[in-house]
């Protein structure tokens, strides 16, 4: 079930309806119902993957926190390395198995042996790697004891299945969810809630009905078409997608919040205005927050984080972006994607000391706007840059992408209306143009004043407040891609 | 928490306000559909005496002007594209909530129809105009196939069409991206066009094809062919419903050029209205005992009749009303005044257009113009310091005389009247552009330069509002605009030898 279905219209209301009516102590029983129903509703035997996930992660803490409480550390170990190892080997099964064959012909053919065929035709479950992620993440705290062993299997199920961030995240840590989950009966209705988490719903939806389904339709074009297309139609494509994957991404997890608000749940923070970020490593600290964040508690921490040693450091970084490439997706450019970022952030680290001495010598004023727009500028270049490695099909693709627009150089396309004629009619161009200025103004909100745009508009007087909502609203079903002659797209990130 | 609650209902006030103003400009406006069942519930109660239904061969052949005009009938076409049976039978069901007429028309062409599920466009046009109630409800899903039904569903839609069939119901998903196409008739009352105020729902054409000629029909195989189950469950439904409330069903088929299969099929349909009593006339037999010219009086690819076609086969339809049924004649009753009015306007945007295209000498043209305060016109004069003929010359000056037009002898020109006063003239043979406007949404310019493509010589010309020229090529031009109907209905041109063009 799509957030921007007739479906979730129909079936978010019904589950609001039902979890504010029935007895507090029925809460969870409602939204895990709910919960398996949402997933259900794309695959209904991919129930038992999540229920499986559920279930031997919820027995594999019972089963660790006993051993823990005798001391029994090499088997507490044994028991958490099981559950890993065999939730990731489902992870790998469905997601990874095809792309690991594909790659084994690939040498196997070169050395003349007979080609492998993979034993198993699956459909990749949606949301695989995010729950798969979640449960995990809860296990490891309880080994860690982050976090006191979860008895009751409703509410461990309902932490692992809440529909709201079940399929793209944000990926929920058991100290944050867990913890409201058992305390749902606890939770009050309030207007605030629901009126705020109603609006952050509405801004999720303007992101992607509004933005991110319409640029795609730029982002499609140059990426479909490189090989005929010059520089500025690249740049412009370029652009678009980091624009494109930025707002799908990102108003799932706005909406998934703000439904969560509507129930009174407060799920932590996925984006906060990546764009701005003054360097790569400012980057993942607002980019996807809840995967970032994971892997640097999970990952790199446990690999030794930065205490063993510059190289070890870099490895380190290496890795886990790595990991976070592989995550992504089972292809070489998601690989590519996650090594050219690691590579950034070593470069970064190597040449800070000597940037550092430049600007000593040259004198620049780090504190003046204009280095700071040269920093937000030049990250979101790299950025940029790397997306295309993580939009085109093949790397080769992506270097031909590249190559085009440094040698196909078409800078009179600037002047002569050329950015009318990139899939998007000129009113269509316009209307785009305007909702990333919008776009631009309430993620202004958010890096200077530090302000969600729920929490802005409380600050305001009630008729602005509702001249701003009834906007929203109506740009979203006016302007929203939806219906008929819209291929409503699925959010990017489901594939991961 | 009282205030909260307050807080909520305003807001769904407005929304329900704001949504309700935003849906009434985006819905489709289709004119062969949707326009004339919006218009039918504007018709006063039980004030229908003839309920025409049917698919396009029954809005574009059956004039309620006619039937007003030359029988005095109180008649509206409620018909749309296309239209299968199991919709107009809902339709039927629609207008028998608001009106009793005394006898219905089936214009009965879908009795072909043979697949059990319309098109997502003919859906539109057929359904969304009525307003919600269970009978829509019905219609909807009589028309719309349900995912699921058939096991060779992916043989006979697309996934696009399955997607596109389950949101038929959600009216707003399918015009919503509208944005794009919205024009004045979209904000506007009547689609910004009076003519729709007295609209009984019929469609004029005026093109003529002339591809085919008449069928042959005593060549054509007689053996009936069964209409389609569900077409034909609804029109004996049509006819079950006409027996129950007392209401005459006759069922016509308009002339077209009909293929010998569906002839068959018609054959068929007749044994079915025979079963009931009612009246079955295939109008494509009687093409000679109607006047029909196959060369003349054809719209379309052969499908529907133009105005002189429709015009005969309407009258004939009212004869053959007036011979069986005892039909009131309303003409000159004021209650029936919209009817009045209608033929009013087909009069003036149509055939004669009023009288004006049979008027051939300009100063009488003029005079017709002056008698009435309906109309606001431009004369425009090229190339008099040229030769011509007296007879033009005496037209020039009887115009001249009667708009009160004062000048040294005949010159080129242009001058505007409206309500039978000058609000505009120029005479001087230099560049200029002078924007005129005939009412709120049709501007013309007034211009003097190039007109055409090729031409050398300069002359005083009328820019449409497409950026059409007209008015340049003959001496004398008169371009009329009807103000009762808001349109421009004529143009009076002639040659050096002062005979219309």
């Amino acid at each position: 079930m799509l957030f921007n279905s007739i479906h979730f219209l129909v079936f978010f209301p019904i589950v609001l309806l039902l979890y504010f009516i029935v007895p507090k102590k029925c809460r969870s029983i409602i939204l895990l119902i709910a919960s398996y129903y949402f997933y259900m509703s794309w695959n209904p035997t991919y129930a038992l993957l999540i229920l499986f996930s559920t279930a031997s992660t919820f027995l594999g803490g019972i089963l660790l926190t006993k051993a823990l409480e005798k001391q029994q550390n090499k088997k507490a170990k044994v028991i958490l390395g099981s559950v890993i190892a065999i939730n990731l080997a489902i992870l790998f099964t469905f997601k990874y198995l095809d792309f690991a064959i594909s790659n084994l012909n690939a040498v196997l053919s070169v050395l003349h042996i007979q080609i492998v065929s993979n034993p198993f035709d699956f459909l990749l479950p949606v949301g695989i790697s995010f729950y798969t992620f979640q449960a995990l993440g809860y296990i490891i705290d309880v080994y860690r004891k982050d976090i006191e062993t979860e008895k009751n299997f409703l509410q461990y199920a309902l932490f692992v299945s809440f529909f709201p961030q079940l399929v793209a995240g944000p990926i929920e840590r058991s100290g944050n969810l867990l913890r409201q989950i058992r305390n749902v009966d606890k939770i009050k209705v309030s207007y605030k809630n629901i009126t705020n988490g109603l609006v952050v719903m509405l801004w999720g939806f303007f992101m992607k009905m509004v933005i991110a389904d319409r640029i795609a339709v730029l982002a499609n074009y140059a990426f479909d078409n490189y090989w005929r297309l010059d520089s500025f139609a690249l740049i412009v494509g370029a652009v678009a997608f980091a624009i494109q994957i930025y707002c799908d991404f990102a108003s799932y997890s706005t909406i998934a919040i703000g439904a969560a608000k509507v129930m009174g749940f407060e799920l932590m923070e996925n984006f906060n205005t990546p764009y701005c970020a003054t360097s790569i490593k400012d980057f993942w600290n607002r980019w996807h927050i809840s995967l970032s964040t994971f892997f640097k508690d999970y990952l790199y921490f446990p690999l030794g984080g930065n205490r063993k040693g510059k190289m070890r450091t870099y490895l380190n970084l290496f890795i886990v972006f790595i990991v976070s490439g592989i995550w992504h997706g089972a292809n070489w450019t998601f690989i590519f994607w996650g090594a050219l970022h690691g590579v950034y952030q070593i470069v970064g680290r190597i040449t800070l000391p000597v940037k550092e001495k430049l600007y000593d010598k040259a004198g620049v004023d780090r504190t003046a706007f204009s280095f700071k727009f040269f920093k937000i500028v030049s990250t979101f270049i790299l950025v940029d840059f790397a997306w295309i490695f993580f939009r085109a099909t093949t790397i080769s693709e992506a270097f031909g992408y590249i190559s085009r627009i440094f040698t196909q150089i078409d800078i009179w396309s600037l002047f002569n209306g050329s950015i009318y004629e990139l899939g998007l009619v000129r009113q269509e161009m316009n209307l785009l143009i305007l909702a990333v200025v919008v776009l631009y103004l309430v993620d202004m909100l958010r890096y200077r004043k530090g302000l969600r745009i729920d929490q802005a508009l409380e600050k305001e007087n009630i008729f602005f407040r509702w001249l701003v909502v009834f906007a929203m609203l109506f740009a979203v079903i006016i302007f929203g891609a939806y219906g008929v002659g819209f291929d409503a797209q699925d959010f990017i990130y489901f594939q991961f | 928490m009282k205030k909260n609650i307050i807080k909520v209902v305003c807001f769904i006030c407005l929304l329900a306000i704001f949504f309700g103003s935003v849906n009434s400009v985006f819905k489709f406006k289709y004119s062969d559909g949707i326009k004339q069942i919006t218009q039918f519930y504007k018709e006063e109660e039980n004030s229908i005496d003839v309920l025409l239904l049917g698919s396009s061969h029954a809005f574009l052949n059956i004039y309620p002007e006619i039937l007003w005009r030359d029988f005095g009938y109180s008649s509206f076409n409620l018909s749309a594209s296309l239209q299968p049976m199991w919709s107009t039978y809902h339709y039927l069901v629609e207008a028998l909530k608001t009106q009793t007429p005394e006898v219905i028309v089936l214009e009965g062409y879908r009795l072909v129809q043979q697949s059990d599920y319309a098109s997502r466009g003919t859906i539109i046009k057929s359904l969304y105009g009525m307003k919600w109630s269970k009978n829509k409800l019905e219609a909807l899903k009589c028309s719309t196939y349900r995912k699921g039904t058939l096991d060779n569903e992916d043989e006979l839609f697309t996934p696009a069409e399955l997607k596109e069939m389950e949101e038929i119901p959600f009216e707003f998903i399918n015009y919503h991206a509208r944005y794009s196409e919205l024009g004045a008739a979209d904000f506007l009352p009547n689609y910004g066009n009076p003519e729709y105020e007295y609209y009984k729902g019929g469609i004029v054409g005026t093109s003529v094809y002339t591809e085919y000629e008449k069928p042959n029909l005593e060549e054509y195989n007689r053996e009936p062919i069964e209409l389609s189950a569900k077409t034909e469950e609804y029109y004996r439904k049509i006819l079950d419903l006409g027996v129950e409330k007392g209401i005459p069903v006759v069922t016509v088929i308009a002339p077209y050029y009909m293929i010998n299969r569906e002839y068959r099929m018609f054959l068929s349909a007749e044994k079915i209205a025979e079963e009931y009593g009612q009246m079955f006339v295939n109008y494509n037999e009687l093409y000679d005992s109607i006047g029909l010219d196959f060369s003349t009086d054809i719209l379309d690819g052969g499908s529907h009749l133009n105005i002189h076609g429709a015009e005969k086969f309407t009258k004939s339809l009212g004869e053959l009303l007036q011979d069986n049924f005892d039909l009131s004649d309303h003409r000159g009753d004021a209650e029936y005044q919209s009817w009045e009015n209608g033929a009013e306007i087909y009069k003036r945007l149509y055939g004669d257009k009023n009288g004006l295209t049979s008027i051939g000498n300009g100063g009488e043209y003029v005079d017709r113009l002056l008698s009435e305060d309906q109309y606001s016109f431009a004369v425009v004069l090229n190339g008099t310091d040229g030769e011509y003929s007296e007879e033009l010359r005496v037209q020039i000056e009887s115009i001249f005389k009667s708009l009160g037009i004062e000048q040294d002898g005949i010159c080129d020109g242009v001058w505007f009247f409206e309500d039978g006063e000058l609000e505009y003239s120029n005479t001087v043979s230099e560049a200029f552009q002078k924007p005129c406007r005939f009412d709120r949404y049709n501007d013309v310019r007034f211009e003097y330069g190039i007109a055409s493509e090729d031409g050398e010589v300069e002359d005083f010309f009328i820019r449409k509002d497409n950026g059409e020229i007209v008015a340049y090529d003959e001496i004398l031009t008169i371009y009329t605009y009807d103000n009762y109907v808001c349109t421009h209905v004529d143009t009076y041109q002639s040659g050096a030898d002062g005979v219309r063009k």
